[in-house]
């Protein structure tokens, strides 16, 4: 693009206001920004993702619990209930959150245990209470948890327990330290690689081409599921099991960037011929550079969504795989390892809390589909 | 006013002759139904022509039932365990003899006497007199021969005998007994040496195949028995024949006679398969009806035991076995079901968790301390049992260690509760003796090596919750435990190597009945099968070979060895078993080779509302006899309207 076709663009904007005048003057990354900021339901994803991946990073300090802390009296406890205002001596309601202890009971008839609110327990929520100890990173040493109750005695059960009389919400705290993270990396694996073969691919055409395509297909018709089987039937047998999932996610990567490959191929045939990328050439740019400076950027929108939803893939196999109980399990803590018990009858009809890490599964994967929403809308800001 | 008195007399001793007639009458037995229409139509002959001439008596366990109804079951496609009620193989109920778990005796059944002579060498078994298979044909003593002569040593269908019919002397040669055929009812089984224990195996097996039906299929007896088999699509005759000859629940050959009180009637794709009650079994209650009561028996293959109970609480099955921590739901759908809950207690020594050290493990640093009895019992004192009761058998089983309990015949008063209390103190205590400190700021304590003491050990994936919590009982005395949840059948691998250092399994298997007639795997290392071994594979190698290989044991585990083998050659109930036995357990005991935390749970069943002459609730079901519910004979089952 040359001055001259910008120039009479200029004349129509002289009765336009000034804010909207910066429009012309902001950079890319700016204007992604704006763009994005107009997706409410984005903005509000976003926000969501990043409290759940910081929750996830200070899982031990979020955690009201250790999440290995059993209580046989506990067993299946429902969630309790919070109040939140309570009286003081004097009469006034003011508002103080707390909860109340359970005391449970065999029932002769029925053998569950039955629990009752103690009404003599009154446990006050507080912020910054000791706790059970932990090492943050494996680095500072200390007992203090964002919330909790001052009584050790007595867990703070906000969303139940578990068979072992465990805080279910401590361990999906927990769990989104796994879930969210194991399948990082296969993710970024997969997409470097995707956009690096597809690139060179639709780049340089011809047998190279030909090489990668062909490759794609045989990739293509391998399933995944028998393959995830044999994989974790072949892997050495005394890893550790996040370590053997891991190694599957990173295995799994290595076939999975054929989807992005084919996009980023078609792309390049067409962008290719531009006339940007022949002024590129002719001015002695290097072949790599034209690649990932000139030509991914001219679609790094639809990268973007790729992206976004490559991640939620991941952390839905996760789930899937561990419920299926192929992935993760006992005793390493994930939302799909803590979901394997929903499959029993008795679980789902009497104890449906133990099905709630399905819920945060849920949100976070609708918050990450949103998210490449928005960002696929504002990573083109020049289109509308 | 004498009149009257007369005709009150004649009336009186008319009604005892009444009474009394019925009895010599020939029609004293009655029969379902569906059988009676079968005999008018001239299709069977009377019942009393299908009866043995002296059918076995049932006394029932409630009331004299009504014919007719169903009984329906489910089973998974591929369990094969033959030791459960799904199976409805009620071993028990058509034995050789009858073992009654009431009062631990033998009583008769298919045979009416067996004797052991007194060399212990010759067991002479008569047969039931008019005893028929269950297409009419006569029992006798050609189906033993067959079974002995065309099967169990023709060397085709088994090319080595079985060992359960060898025995062994002092040159370790194993022998195969003889068969001896007296007369028509009447045979013996000659052993080359002294074999008393097998009088036990007599109440779990039947020695005879039905001659009339399988020698139209074997070479001995017809010439074109591999067209006969290629006619039916299989590639060997030996393949046709062990198909259409199985008789346990892989049976799929409709056309077989068998003894049992239900005969195979239908196989459908999906493994489902309907029996229908025997037209000649040999059974009555005490008012002369021939059992079974129930016309049908159905055992449904579902995908998946939970799908088993989830079908089960609509009411669909009148008959399943169901987890224990499955029964509040279940207790819960009783009404809407239509289907009681029931428990019955067990002899489960350690219900499904129980675990034993590697003492043989090459590993010597920590072999040592698994060998010293003080590091033992720190690890028992550490363990609190009334907790574990209630995170995982609702607080119904009994905290106990793995030794045979209270409905073992020697059992020693109070035996299986040595060093059951939870003592963390103690525990402690123990282990600062032994020299293992435990330094402060420490997690663990040191071995005497100067490493952290931290034990490694795969263990069984279907048990890992509960090895979570042993981990925090162990992290309390300072005791590491490092585990790896592996399949089932990966474990069973590495439990053969001697290379795992906490050997786990079930607790099974205990009962003095199957240890007598089936193999002491409780009593002596490694607690187990070999093929499973908790502990110490080495020193079982030892004994088995003769020490020829494996690991020299310690002084104790030899005399143990020479105690169980003594025992094993004891007839049952005699005086010199129980005082062995009784040796048997204390030194288990005493020495704690083998955990157990919880045992004796109780089995769950859903069991249809109008089912009756199940055993009273509170009668033991033995689990470690094939049969389960067998031993109390399912053919009295009835359904009430």
């Amino acid at each position: 693009m040359t001055s001259q076709d910008i120039l009479p663009l200029e004349n129509n904007i002289e009765p336009m206001q000034v804010a909207e005048e910066k429009v012309y003057t902001a950079s890319q990354w700016q204007l992604m920004w704006w763009r994005f900021k107009k997706h409410k339901i984005a903005v509000v994803s976003l926000i969501i993702l990043i409290l759940a991946y910081m929750i996830a990073m200070f899982a031990d300090f979020v955690a009201p619990h250790n999440p290995a802390r059993y209580t046989a009296s506990l067993s299946y406890a429902p969630p309790m209930q919070v109040y939140l205002f309570d009286e003081t001596e004097d009469g006034r309601i003011w508002f103080r959150p707390h909860v109340f202890g359970y005391t449970s009971e065999r029932n002769t008839e029925t053998y569950a245990l039955d629990f009752v609110e103690d009404p003599e327990g009154k446990h006050p929520i507080r912020l910054f209470t000791r706790g059970d100890e932990y090492e943050l990173w494996g680095l500072i040493s200390t007992d203090i948890h964002l919330f909790g109750v001052e009584d050790l005695d007595t867990p703070l059960l906000l969303l139940g327990a578990d068979q072992l009389g465990r805080d279910l919400l401590s361990r999906i705290i927990y769990g989104a330290r796994v879930s969210l993270s194991i399948g990082l990396i296969g993710v970024v694996l997969s997409f470097f690689l995707g956009i690096f073969l597809g690139g060179i691919s639709g780049y340089y055409g011809g047998i190279v081409d030909m090489i990668i395509q062909r490759t794609i297909e045989i990739i293509r018709s391998i399933p995944a599921i028998p393959l995830w089987l044999t994989l974790s039937a072949a892997l050495p047998v005394d890893w550790s099991l996040t370590r053997r999932y891991f190694a599957i996610t990173i295995i799994l990567s290595l076939l999975g960037w054929i989807g992005i490959a084919r996009v980023v191929r078609g792309k390049f045939l067409s962008l290719r011929e531009e006339e940007f990328v022949l002024a590129a050439k002719l001015s002695g740019t290097n072949e790599i550079k034209i690649i990932f400076i000139h030509l991914v950027p001219s679609f790094f929108s639809d990268l973007i969504a790729r992206l976004t939803l490559l991640i939620p893939n991941m952390i839905l196999a996760e789930t899937a795989l561990s419920f299926l109980g192929l992935g993760l399990s006992d005793p390493v803590i994930s939302w799909g390892v803590l979901l394997q018990s929903s499959q029993q009858i008795s679980i789902v009809a009497l104890y449906p809390w133990l099905m709630l890490p399905a819920l945060a599964v849920i949100i976070v994967v609708l918050a990450f589909n949103f998210v490449g929403d928005g960002l696929r809308d504002a990573a083109d800001p020049y289109t509308r | 006013m004498r009149k009257i008195f007369v005709t009150l007399v004649t009336l009186l001793l008319l009604t005892i002759v009444a009474t009394l007639v019925p009895a010599q009458d020939a029609s004293v037995y009655t029969e379902a139904p569906m059988l009676a229409e079968m005999v008018a139509a001239g299709d069977l002959p009377p019942v009393e022509e299908r009866l043995p001439n002296d059918p076995v008596v049932i006394p029932v366990e409630d009331a004299i039932g009504e014919y007719g109804g169903e009984l329906v079951t489910w089973d998974t496609q591929f369990n094969t365990g033959a030791c459960q009620l799904q199976n409805i193989r009620e071993t028990s109920s058509y034995s050789f003899v009858y073992y009654n778990p009431r009062t631990t005796e033998l009583e008769p059944n298919i045979l009416t006497s067996w004797e052991l002579s007194d060399d212990l060498q010759e067991l002479t078994m008569t047969l039931r007199t008019g005893l028929h298979w269950s297409d009419g044909a006569p029992v006798t003593t050609e189906d033993v021969s067959f079974w002995w002569n065309d099967i169990q040593t023709y060397t085709d269908l088994f090319p080595t005998i079985d060992s359960a019919y060898t025995t062994v002397g002092d040159d370790g040669v194993a022998v195969p007994m003889e068969v001896i055929i007296l007369d028509d009812l009447t045979f013996q089984f000659a052993f080359a040496h002294p074999n008393p224990g097998f009088v036990s195996n007599l109440s779990q097996n039947i020695y005879l195949s039905p001659k009339h039906y399988l020698s139209q299929f074997h070479p001995n007896y017809v010439d074109n028995s591999a067209e006969l088999a290629s006619d039916a699509g299989f590639d060997t005759w030996i393949d046709f024949f062990s198909t259409i000859s199985e008789s346990e629940i892989a049976q799929t050959n409709v056309d077989l006679p068998v003894l049992r009180a239900w005969v195979l009637e239908s196989v459908d794709s999906s493994n489902t398969k309907v029996y229908v009650r025997n037209p000649y079994f040999w059974k009555v209650d005490e008012a002369g009806n021939q059992l079974p009561y129930v016309d049908y028996y159905e055992r449904t293959v579902v995908e998946s035991a939970e799908i088993g109970f989830a079908r089960s609480l609509t009411g669909e099955f009148n008959l399943s076995l169901i987890n224990l921590t499955d029964i509040p739901l279940a207790i819960a759908e009783q009404e809407r079901g239509g289907f009681r809950v029931y428990l019955t207690p067990t002899n489960t020594a350690a219900d499904g968790f129980a675990f034993a050290f590697n003492y043989t493990l090459q590993d010597a640093e920590l072999s040592d301390v698994f060998n010293d009895i003080r590091f033992r019992q720190a690890i028992s004192y550490s363990i609190n049992r009334d907790e574990w009761n209630d995170l995982f058998h609702l607080g119904l089983g009994i905290p106990r260690q793995a030794i045979p309990g209270p409905d073992t015949s020697f059992y020693v008063d109070g035996i299986d509760q040595l060093y059951t209390q939870y003592d963390v103190e103690l525990a402690n205590q123990l282990l600062d003796e032994m020299g293992l400190v435990w330094q402060d700021g420490e997690d663990y304590r040191t071995l005497p090596s100067g490493a952290p003491f931290i034990i490694q050990t795969p263990i069984d994936e279907r048990s890992t919750n509960k090895w979570e919590i042993m981990q925090q009982y162990w992290a309390t005395i300072g005791v590491g435990l490092d585990f790896t949840p592996i399949s089932p059948q990966l474990l069973r691998e590495q439990l053969q190597t001697n290379e795992v250092a906490v050997g786990s399994w079930g607790g099974g298997g205990a009962g003095e009945f199957f240890a007598h007639s089936i193999s002491p795997i409780r009593y002596v290392p490694p607690w187990h099968f070999p093929f499973l071994a908790q502990g110490g594979l080495l020193w079982s190698n030892w004994h088995t070979t003769g020490g020829a290989e494996g690991e020299v044991p310690p002084e104790i585990i030899q005399q143990l060895f020479q105690i169980v083998d003594e025992w094993t050659q004891q007839p049952f109930g005699s005086e010199d078993y129980i005082s062995l036995g009784e040796q048997i357990l204390t030194i288990n005991a005493e020495n704690l080779w083998w955990f157990g935390v919880v045992g004796y749970d109780p089995q769950a069943w859903i069991i249809g509302a109008n089912l009756r002459n199940l055993p009273a609730e509170d009668t033991l079901v033995p689990t470690d006899i094939c049969g389960s519910i067998g031993s109390y004979l399912p053919e009295q089952i009835w359904i009430s309207q």
